[in-house]
């Protein structure tokens, strides 16, 4: 587990995992990888399903796992699908983003319990006898979040109820002038001597709250104003959502119309041919899995996605040379020794743990961190 | 700046680490991150029993809608493994999945040891053995099995 969590620290972005959840929290665990692409593990960016089996995947993982394979399929069942067959995952792309916002306090208070189940059965075997492995036991449960809550948290949550959390729409009488004025602004009334506030008209509010609640059951009203309400119509007013690039099939076209291809994307024309084939294809492929994302990234962004993806397209092919130059199988064992030694170790105890119980497995984890160089974060 | 491949490595470890297959181990080098080093412990209950051999695991960044190169260190006596220590498994060829992750292919090796495929032969004599004399199959085995530990013995010596 330190292997991870240092590998974790040396990456630019933050990599969580399902695993980052306590062990005894398994729905948790649960939970955060059935909003994982299957391809990337990350959190769903831009979720798509397949329109062919029912499978999910982020946009640009399933495009781009669809152009690279040797196979149109499913990469999770298999069943032969093609790109037309991708389609937007509205609902789990709204799942996902509520999660990203829950996740960390979700981990904390999941934290907080495991550590809190410590620290009382520590003090509890400071105060009185009770032999240990009863102790252990309990600790193994599946019950640790219940009991936590039953007879540990309530005093304490009492304490920790003095701050108040409000709605940062609630008003709040100024201690000084009496007015009412918006929680959110109280702090800033008060410094600047307590100022007239503009307070949210109820007018306005009510208006809000009409529309929120005709918008709600989808049109189910059939009214006017039911129908104005609803998410999906107010897109046809503004201008129309923009459409896909189509696939290019390059090997009918001269290398003058590739070129205007390339020109017309406004993409680079360096390079050979091959080259242009293959910056137009992924530009394609970026560009229509942008399509399928909330939070669509600005053009010039995603010409700085391309940019990198062929940098480090190029990079991958000096290493294969430099790979090829290196053959000497025995001597690279060799070079290795410490570090194959170490998972020798490492796989005997996870023979040893699946068989005798977990004990072995502390061993393992007693092993330094390997460390990870900068390399990680390197392009 | 991390990339897709990169992270998507430091999960497959991450996932190794916290949740490790009975029986197979495996990290990134220290230096680089896309070349793992790994150990897989025979199978018990088939002549590869108790061997520890030896893999390298080599990524590209097309990575994981591309497998990793996988080629055994040590030296194998195995229907399935090319006397370079490449390996003919479908999964890491034309029936691989961008889902699949380093865990997967270190179980899926793991059970080639176990299931040999004779019918597409990368070491000729091993699937014709294998085939047609079984108890010499197994003692060729053994001997690899016993090389297996003889690297490591060696080199700790040093």
């Amino acid at each position: 587990m330190d292997l991870a969590s240092a590998l974790a620290a040396t990456g630019s972005d933050d990599v969580s995992d399902p695993s980052d959840f306590p062990e005894n929290f398994g729905d948790l665990r649960t939970l955060d990888r059935t909003l994982r692409c299957p391809i990337c593990k990350d959190l769903f960016n831009a979720p798509v399903l397949l329109a062919t089996c029912g499978h999910s995947f982020c946009s640009l993982c399933i495009r781009e796992a669809l152009k690279e394979g040797e196979k149109k399929e499913c990469p999770a069942c298999r069943i032969p699908t093609q790109e037309s067959s991708i389609k937007k995952n509205i609902v789990l792309e709204e799942s996902v983003e509520a999660y990203k916002g829950a996740r960390s306090n979700v981990l904390f208070l999941a934290n907080d319990a495991v550590s809190r189940k410590r620290r009382r059965e520590e003090s509890a075997n400071g105060t009185d006898e009770t032999p240990r492995p009863k102790r252990m036991k309990r600790q193994s449960s599946d019950h640790v979040l219940q009991s936590v809550d039953e007879d540990d948290e309530r005093p304490e949550e009492s304490e920790d109820s003095e701050v108040e959390i409000l709605d940062s729409n609630a008003l709040v009488d100024c201690p000084i002038c009496n007015h009412k004025v918006l929680v959110t602004r109280i702090n800033a009334h008060i410094d600047a001597g307590c100022p007239e506030e503009q307070l949210p008209s109820d007018k306005g509010k009510g208006k809000v709250q009409w529309a929120k609640l005709l918008a709600g059951p989808g049109g189910k009203t059939g009214s006017k104003f039911g129908r104005r309400g609803a998410g999906g119509d107010t897109d046809r007013s503004s201008s129309p959502p923009p459409r896909p690039l189509a696939k290019v099939s390059y090997h009918t076209l001269s290398n003058k119309q590739v070129r205007m291809l390339l020109q017309t994307q406004g993409l680079a024309e360096t390079g050979d041919r091959k080259q242009w084939e293959q910056r137009h294809a992924q530009w394609i492929t970026l560009y229509n899995a942008n399509l399928d994302s909330s939070k669509a990234k600005s053009t010039d962004q995603l010409k700085r996605d391309l940019d990198k993806w062929e940098r480090l397209r190029a990079r991958d092919e000096k290493e294969k040379e430099a790979r090829m130059s290196r053959v000497d199988a025995k001597g690279y064992e060799k070079s290795q020794n410490e570090h194959f030694a170490k998972l020798i170790v490492q796989a005997r105890a996870s023979v040893q743990g699946k068989s005798n119980g977990t004990l072995v497995k502390g061993e393992a984890e007693s092993d330094k961190p390997i460390e990870i160089s900068s390399d990680v974060e390197t392009v | 700046m991390s990339t897709a491949c990169r992270r998507r490595l430091i999960r497959d470890f991450k996932r190794l680490s916290t949740d490790p297959p009975s029986g197979v181990s495996g990290s990134p080098c220290p230096d680089n991150i896309m070349v793992w080093n790994a150990v897989i412990f025979g199978p018990s209950d088939t002549p590869f029993e108790d061997g520890t051999f030896k893999l390298t695991l080599t990524f590209d960044e097309s990575y994981p809608n591309k497998p990793p190169t996988v080629k055994f260190l040590s030296r194998m006596f195995h229907p399935n493994v090319y006397a370079t220590g490449e390996l003919c498994l479908d999964i890491l060829q034309n029936r691989w999945s961008p889902t699949y992750d380093v865990a997967a292919i270190l179980t899926s090796v793991q059970s080639l040891l176990h299931d040999p495929n004779p019918n597409s032969p990368a070491n000729a004599e091993a699937a014709q053995l294998y085939r047609e004399n079984m108890k010499e199959y197994v003692r060729r085995v053994k001997t690899t099995v016993e090389e297996s530990w003889m690297d490591g013995v060696v080199e700790q010596v040093k």
